[in-house]
């Protein structure tokens, strides 16, 4: 216990202290830049990832809700394959082509994340597509 | 020695045989580390567009995230990434911020049509480290053993100020409990699409340059159906010429999302 306070004591004095691991390089003399991770910059911590398919019918905004429990605003990311061929874009996403409109956007509040899905076609067709998300616990809302 | 260096693996993965995705950092992997956080805003002018500058003086194009927080009548109690829902009703109207991140600013534009004139509009900006200096791919694990332990262990490193002990998530710089974004690769693509080689559909961040501009932007899906930028499980396409792109900058994330 008596080595741990001097170390702590140490560290405090020296006041440049935690972690540092270099990928390629002295780890003493690396920049920053080169460091695997480093305590002076904090990285995106993902907490929560899912997916699934949504129908969307002609003209009609669906939503899947998406609880994440946090209690604040986090960061969040999407995905959505849009032409069901295993190519995912990242929303939002608005695509016009001769035939129809696709928009896909996405809200997040305290509670929920929103993933939204609009489409509208000459023929009165339903969509269907998949999606993929992230939920990161860094907040967005400082 | 040779084979050397440290590696810490998520909860419940067996950080010498994990694949390279379940890792929390590995020294062999860089991470995607950030820069700083800046809260905006800006009164939403009556015509043309007023534009939010952040001085971030790193010298080169780093990559960024900016969500839109609300404004003065919709409220701030929803957030958006890279996009400002002018109507949500079918059909809807979702306008998507220009943004410009030069060697030592970043450029938000409010344009007037993005909410009521004089509301105040509120952004949050993540600025990463990372440039787009190229890092190769470099796989040492893709399969998906795990360890299946449910014991409690791992690292937990906070950010400066906080008690690792107590702190919050969300002030960890890393905690083995979360995944990480472990760069795959990245670099500057000059119109060519990019191979991955993960066998799944990884994580990415992709901005484009224009020839002649000095500024990257986030590469917005607002664009016909022919020419939206994608990934898949082998390749993260770029924007084929007319439009719009000359270079990509990209980051491919060892992160699946299929």
């Amino acid at each position: 216990m008596l080595l741990v306070k001097i170390i702590k004591i140490i560290l405090k004095i020296m006041g440049d202290y935690g972690l540092r691991i270099s990928q390629t390089g002295d780890v003493k003399t690396v920049s920053d830049l080169d460091c695997a991770v480093t305590s002076k910059y904090s990285n995106l911590k993902g907490s929560l990832s899912g997916s699934g398919s949504k129908s969307i019918p002609n003209d009609t905004v669906q939503t899947v809700t998406i609880a994440h429990g946090l209690g604040y605003i986090p960061f969040v990311r999407v995905f959505i394959d849009v032409a069901q061929d295993g190519n995912f874009v990242t929303a939002p996403i608005f695509l016009l082509s001769m035939i129809d409109q696709q928009s896909y956007w996405v809200a997040t509040d305290s509670t929920n994340v929103y993933i939204k899905f609009w489409q509208g076609n000459d023929f009165g067709d339903t969509y269907t597509v998949d999606y993929k998300y992230f939920i990161f616990i860094d907040k967005v809302k400082l | 020695m040779g084979d050397y260096g440290s590696a810490v693996s998520q909860k419940g993965y067996d950080v010498k045989t994990c694949a390279d995705r379940f890792l929390i950092y590995s020294s062999a992997f860089q991470t995607l580390k950030i820069f700083n956080t800046y809260a905006v805003t800006k009164t939403i002018p009556a015509s043309g567009t007023s534009t939010i500058t952040i001085t971030h003086s790193l010298g080169y194009y780093a990559p960024y995230i900016v969500i839109y927080n609300g404004d003065t009548t919709k409220g701030v109690g929803t957030s958006h990434f890279f996009s400002i829902p002018i109507s949500e009703s079918a059909p809807p109207d979702i306008a998507f911020p220009a943004t410009r991140m030069y060697a030592n600013t970043l450029e938000i534009d409010v344009e007037y049509y993005h909410g009521n004139s004089g509301d105040t509009i509120y952004f949050t900006v993540y600025i990463f480290l990372d440039d787009f200096r190229t890092v190769a791919e470099n796989t040492i694990n893709t399969g998906t053993s795990s360890g299946a332990s449910s014991t409690d262990y791992g690292i937990r490193i906070s950010k400066g100020g906080f008690d690792v002990k107590t702190c919050d998530d969300k002030d960890c710089v890393l905690s083995s409990s979360f995944f990480n974004q472990i760069v795959h690769k990245k670099g500057i693509s000059d119109g060519a699409n990019v191979s991955h080689n993960l066998g799944y559909v990884p994580n990415y961040l992709a901005y484009g340059k224009r020839d002649g501009q000095s500024y990257i932007s986030f590469i917005s899906q607002t664009y016909s159906q022919d020419y939206y930028n994608n990934i898949n499980s082998t390749t993260l396409y770029i924007p084929p010429f007319p439009n719009d792109w000359d270079d990509m900058y990209y980051i491919i994330f060892k992160n699946v999302i299929s």
